[in-house]
């Protein structure tokens, strides 16, 4: 932060510390690859984006796909099954806070903490995918205003992110920046999802079923 | 587990995506069987163009073909069923043809097929359908939509005459809109939205312009290579 040559030095250290403090683990011998490996991953999550915007750009939008019943409209689905994902993101980021001993007052993760962890993000994802199906196969790609232009973008790099953090979490030897920057990449993408659809869609048109 | 448990997330995801767009596929393709099934077999003149319609990707090439008074490489038409129900505008290149039919109200339809030799056979969601033959410039045959079947005639067209087809987010709800334009000027549309349909914006076809509920709509001619 001062610029400082040594101070810099120091912060990264810290930041390696509070690693395998808030992991849990041992200390990891650093593979060679870890920059290779990292590419990997990165280079399959873009995959993942460009291949969901390249479909709902090429894919003739239907305006009609399936959809939960009882609610008024696939709108009204859409907006609350985003809603249950960002209430389970916010799970999500407070449960990794906690893990990570970053949370104020609980400096020791519960044993059952990992298990929240993992079984919202689950529920999380798994809520997002009816809303993205229909997004791209009823909608598709769009950039006719900023708000929905900035949707279609988040969209697909949610799930370009998710596969990178999927991916990162199922093998180790990753740099220990991975899960907090991928983590946050995808909580804020769900974050700017829930407020350009379901934010908008609640101040537009009230709250509704 | 560890290691595993993200993978078999990401295989949830993934397997329940696809499975979504699997049904949403499916739905749409025997919607389209089922109607057309019911469909009786339409004009005579069609019976040489349906071989050809699978050899669809075997390229324009039979198409071209010089025959007396086949298609020209690039044409467009524009007419009405025979007791004045809905207008029709149908478009050619290298073969291909695509079409929309309106009546302005309660039907439409954008068709999509081929043009051999002098024959036209187009099918559509829902079980729609246009086949024609070209006789001296014009295209004469029948079409279906929404059930009904009517007998058509459309004259070759000149631009601004045509089918437009127009893309607008009003609210946040995508609508399609389609429009007709015939030689004199007439102009037939509707907007779909969510499978439902109501009255059209003006089209000014020459400058491609049209707004919707104060919202300006992406318009695009119909041509017969365009999807």
């Amino acid at each position: 932060m001062t610029g400082n040559y040594d101070g810099r030095y120091e912060e990264e250290q810290t930041v390696d510390i509070s690693y395998v403090a808030g992991g849990g683990t041992s200390r990891m011998e650093v593979p060679p690859d870890t920059g290779r490996r990292i590419f990997v991953l990165f280079a399959l999550g873009s995959l993942v984006s460009v291949l969901l915007g390249v479909y709902g750009g090429l894919h003739e939008p239907q305006l009609v796909s399936i959809n939960v019943a009882g609610f008024s409209g696939p709108q009204a689905v859409k907006a609350w099954l985003t809603t249950l994902a960002f209430v389970l993101a916010l799970v999500q980021l407070w449960s990794a806070l906690v893990m990570w001993g970053r949370m104020p007052g609980m400096r020791t993760a519960p044993s059952w903490i990992g298990g929240l962890h993992r079984w919202s993000g689950r529920l999380a994802v798994l809520a997002t995918v009816p809303v993205a199906v229909h997004c791209l196969y009823a909608l598709g790609f769009q950039h006719s205003d900023g708000r929905v232009l900035a949707h279609s973008l988040i969209g697909c790099l949610f799930y370009g992110a998710f596969v990178v953090k999927m991916l990162a979490l199922s093998r180790p030897g990753t740099p220990s920046w991975t899960l907090p920057v991928v983590g946050g990449v995808v909580f804020t993408a769900l974050t700017g999802l829930w407020v350009t659809a379901s934010l908008w869609f609640f101040t537009t048109f009230g709250l509704k079923f | 587990m560890s290691k595993r448990g993200p993978l078999l997330t990401m295989l949830a995801v993934a397997i329940l995506g696809l499975g979504l767009v699997g049904i949403n596929m499916t739905g749409a393709s025997t919607r389209e069987q089922d109607t057309s099934g019911t469909v009786a077999p339409l004009g005579q003149a069609t019976a040489p163009a349906d071989p050809a319609a699978p050899g669809q990707a075997a390229g324009p090439a039979p198409a071209a073909a010089p025959e007396a008074g086949a298609f020209p490489a690039e044409v467009a038409y524009a007419g009405r069923t025979a007791g004045n129900e809905a207008t029709i505008a149908i478009a050619v290149k290298d073969g291909k043809a695509v079409a929309y039919l309106c009546d302005g109200k309660q039907a439409e339809a954008w068709l999509q097929g081929t043009a051999t030799g002098t024959a036209l056979s187009l099918t559509g969601p829902d079980g729609a359908k246009l086949d024609g033959n070209l006789d001296n410039g014009a295209v004469f045959g029948r079409a279906t939509a929404k059930g009904k079947e009517w007998a058509f005639s459309a004259a070759t067209a000149k631009s601004p005459a045509g089918a437009y087809k127009g893309q607008v987010s009003v609210a946040g709800v995508t609508k399609r809109i389609g429009w007709t334009v015939l030689q004199d000027g007439t102009k037939t549309g509707l907007v779909s939205s969510d499978g439902r349909l109501s009255p059209a914006p003006d089209l000014d076809p020459v400058t491609r312009t049209a707004t919707l509920d104060g919202v300006p709509v992406q318009v695009t001619p119909l041509t017969g290579g365009a999807q």
